[in-house]
């Protein structure tokens, strides 16, 4: 089983959520756990550092689309320095148009 | 006298105080003789008397200590032994078949309790049987439409067209129902291809893989452009729920020249394996699910052509995303090394090669479903060349 780490730095203006790992079947409850209970917290802003996200596959981005779609018009999700491979399942699916995608 | 003074003891003698002094010695002697006597006797009626009350309680003892073990006997047996035993009886009852049969909670604390938690569990374990005897007729029942929706999902392959060829098949990651599907459809003398993955794998996705593989076609039937008909798709499923997505390959291939119209909504790259190169028919929109202003997305349609000789692969993310026991991905540069070197097979062949090959690459687990689609065209034609151009 693959595995993630997510580490949290509550911020004034953001949530910072470092992704270690890789995201699938098996450990995107963990993420979309983490990431509900931020957004239930009131956070608006949520920036997930993903340089060391090595994989994410189609559960990972169902989660990544709930959560932007709870953040409201007036959040925003951010996905920092992404892989390339990471990047590019975002591109082709569509969802990057829907996220902030840092470099 | 003692100290040897004779002459005293001889004035003794002559006065007869010796034999005086005898006599009442001798006296003495009877007397304590007679003590003695006495109380030997008495000690030894005393003995008598001890030994008689000494095997008297001896006996005593004896018949207690054996109208006891009799008694502790009977008592164990009507106790401990016999509630045993009825305990062991109703088990056996219902070991045998007797599912109904009560067990008895009887006899000492302890053993009423084991009785009744024995009673429990064969309550429990008869609940819990009758639950898989449902489940299990429900799986019975079930079983016939898993199968009737894995035909849905993977049709037969009709014919095709001189010059055509086309094979495709879907490798489900658990069970038979997968969340891929696909679909070749006959269209007038053009072919549609259909290549649909859900997010997830499972009956519950299949069912979903269905009816937008039904929606599709439908569209596809009655003209429609392939971009417009994963747009109407998108509509007509509606709401779905938060995580659930799906991406779509739809193409409509005229036979006559080779000329394909497509729609990719955010699906991998289809590719066409070509003497001048790979061509990735990349996405013409995004996939369809619940983004925040989902009713602006539109899906246009690009084209392309395939020339005799080219083979069009379509897939899934899972054919990519195998991996083997080193965590490394099979990736698409493996799968079109595998197309370029399996262009003078037929489909069906290309399509094992890619899947077998897949698998043996594997770590032995599929982790999401896998579906590989060739489409080969095989006879000569001179048309023009006209590479993905974007259709507005």
């Amino acid at each position: 089983m693959a595995d993630l780490q997510l580490d949290l730095t509550a911020g004034d203006s953001a949530t910072l959520i470092a992704v270690r790992g890789e995201i699938d079947m098996a450990t995107a409850p963990q993420l979309r756990d983490l990431l509900n209970r931020v957004i239930d917290e009131g956070t608006l802003r949520v920036v997930l550092d993903c340089c060391e996200l090595a994989f994410l596959d189609s559960s990972g981005i169902g989660v990544l689309v709930a959560a932007r779609n709870r953040l409201g018009e007036d959040g925003e999700l951010v996905l920092d320095s992404p892989q390339a491979h990471v990047r590019k399942v975002l591109e082709i699916t569509g969802v990057a148009t829907h996220l902030s995608l840092l470099p | 006298m003692r100290n040897g003074d004779r002459n005293a003891a001889l004035l003794q003698i002559t006065a007869g105080a010796g034999s005086a002094q005898f006599d009442h010695l001798r006296a003495q002697l009877g007397a304590l003789d007679r003590r003695v006597t006495t109380v030997g006797v008495t000690a030894d009626e005393r003995a008598s008397s001890t030994r008689r009350e000494l095997t008297y309680l001896v006996v005593v003892f004896t018949v207690l200590l054996f109208m006891g073990t009799l008694g502790a006997g009977w008592l164990i047996r009507r106790w401990v032994t016999r509630p045993i035993d009825r305990l062991v009886a109703d088990v056996r009852r219902v070991r045998e078949g007797d599912r109904d049969a009560p067990i008895r909670a009887s006899g000492p604390p302890e053993i009423a309790e084991l009785g009744a938690d024995i009673d429990d569990m064969r309550r429990l374990l008869d609940e819990h049987r009758i639950d898989a005897e449902r489940a299990r007729e429900a799986i019975e029942q079930n079983a016939a439409v898993v199968l009737a929706l894995r035909s849905q999902l993977e049709p037969e392959v009709g014919e095709l067209p001189d010059g055509w060829e086309v094979a495709a098949q879907l490798r489900a990651a658990e069970g038979v129902a997968a969340g891929d599907c696909y679909d070749i459809v006959p269209l007038r003398g053009d072919l549609g291809l259909i290549v649909v993955d859900i997010a997830g794998h499972g009956a519950t996705e299949g069912i979903l893989a269905l009816r937008c593989k039904e929606l599709l076609r439908a569209s596809l039937a009655a003209d429609v452009a392939p971009g417009e008909a994963v747009s109407a798709a998108a509509e007509q499923l509606g709401q779905m729920d938060p995580e659930v997505f799906l991406t779509a390959f739809v193409a409509v291939v005229n036979t006559e020249d080779g000329s394909i119209r497509y729609a990719n909504a955010g699906h991998p790259p289809a590719f066409i394996s070509s003497d001048d190169g790979d061509i990735e028919l990349e996405p013409t929109g995004p996939l369809v699910g619940p983004f925040l202003g989902s009713t602006e997305s539109r899906w246009r349609s690009d084209t392309a052509r395939m020339q005799p000789g080219d083979n069009l692969c379509a897939y899934t993310d899972g054919v990519i995303e195998i991996r083997n026991v080193d965590s490394e991905f099979f990736g698409v540069e493996r799968l079109r090394t595998l197309i370029r070197g399996s262009r003078c097979d037929e489909a069906p062949a290309i399509v094992k090669r890619c899947l077998d090959e897949a698998q043996l690459f594997s770590d032995g687990r599929m982790r999401d479903d896998a579906t590989i689609v060739i489409l080969c065209r095989t006879a000569f034609d001179a048309s023009p060349v006209v590479r993905s151009s974007s259709e507005e």
